[in-house]
């Protein structure tokens, strides 16, 4: 199975939400500022790149675990694509699609837009990562559904 | 696969290209068969039926730019190995997400009478360039 977490901008929540999953953050203590800010490609993708689906690594159960950027459509996107890829021959247990920008605060919010859309890294950077930080059990929750909705399937 | 910033043009278009609103433009038809946005808003893919040649005709309304669209339908594809050749993506127009809020929020008022004005008046803007792109779409499909 792909594990696809889909977020705005394919820079912060969904590859939260990856590394939670993969094991690159912890899942049973609040990970720190630093930790957050240092994950793997938090905050790097570039205007380019969204909307391209990222693999970020293979969780123990053989799932591939994806980020993507949808931009400003998301739940009309998601239903499409779902709809494509079944119209294409796909099971559809072979996809699941997790919405990680529910749990994305104003913090978050804020300084993904002042980081990505006006390239302002500094003061962006850090301000997203604190809104990671002030979220960061829900970000835990949800990837423990997404694990526990696919611990017995097969990859 | 037509899409548009707001679903009504890329609707449109899908209609044009099905031949169900060929001719000159025909707006109280047209309304009638994209509907008002409101109803179709959270939807995802709206597929209306099949063209001449058999090929599904679809309609999305995506909220997004056009390349972000392009990025996520094709990686996808590609990610699930599904041909290249078996969809096929137009841009149906400049369409602005905004374009439909003033009707949208109209109808909300209670006042879908005006709200219907507004919209018929952005699918006549769109009707000429809804046009070339179903003309762009049948060059490029194959038989």
């Amino acid at each position: 199975m792909r594990i696809i977490y889909h977020c705005y901008g394919q820079a912060h929540s969904s590859v939260t939400a990856a590394n939670i999953h993969l094991g690159h953050l912890p899942r049973h203590r609040r990970a720190t500022v630093a930790e957050i800010q240092h994950q793997p490609c938090f905050d790097r993708t570039e205007a380019h790149q969204l909307g391209r689906p990222c693999l970020m690594g293979t969780d123990e159960w053989g799932h591939q675990v994806y980020v993507l950027g949808l931009a400003g459509g998301r739940l009309a996107m998601v239903r499409a694509v779902q709809e494509f890829l079944v119209a294409g021959g796909v099971d559809p247990a072979a996809f699941l699609f997790v919405n990680a920008l529910q749990h994305a605060g104003v913090p978050l919010r804020i300084g993904g837009y002042t980081s990505r859309r006006l390239g302002l890294i500094w003061p962006g950077r850090p301000l997203s990562a604190l809104g990671v930080y002030l979220k960061y059990p829900r970000f835990v929750a949800l990837v423990d559904q997404v694990r526990q909705q696919v611990q017995g399937r097969l990859p | 696969m037509y899409h548009s910033r707001e679903a009504l043009t890329a609707r449109l278009a899908a209609l044009l290209h099905l031949e169900r609103l060929a001719g000159p433009p025909d707006l109280d038809r047209a309304w009638e068969a994209v509907g008002a946005p409101e109803a179709h808003r959270a939807e995802g893919l709206w597929s209306p039926g099949l063209d001449r040649q058999g090929h599904r005709v679809c309609a999305l309304g995506r909220a997004s730019r056009p390349e972000v669209v392009d990025r996520v339908f094709r990686g996808l594809a590609e990610l699930f190995s599904i041909e290249a050749g078996s969809y096929l993506l137009v841009d149906a127009g400049p369409g602005q997400a905004w374009g439909e809020l003033p009707a949208v929020a109209l109808r909300r008022l209670g006042l879908g009478g005006l709200a219907r004005r507004l919209e018929r008046r952005l699918l006549a803007r769109r009707w000429a360039g809804c046009l070339r792109a179903v003309a762009r779409a049948r060059s490029r499909a194959s038989p």
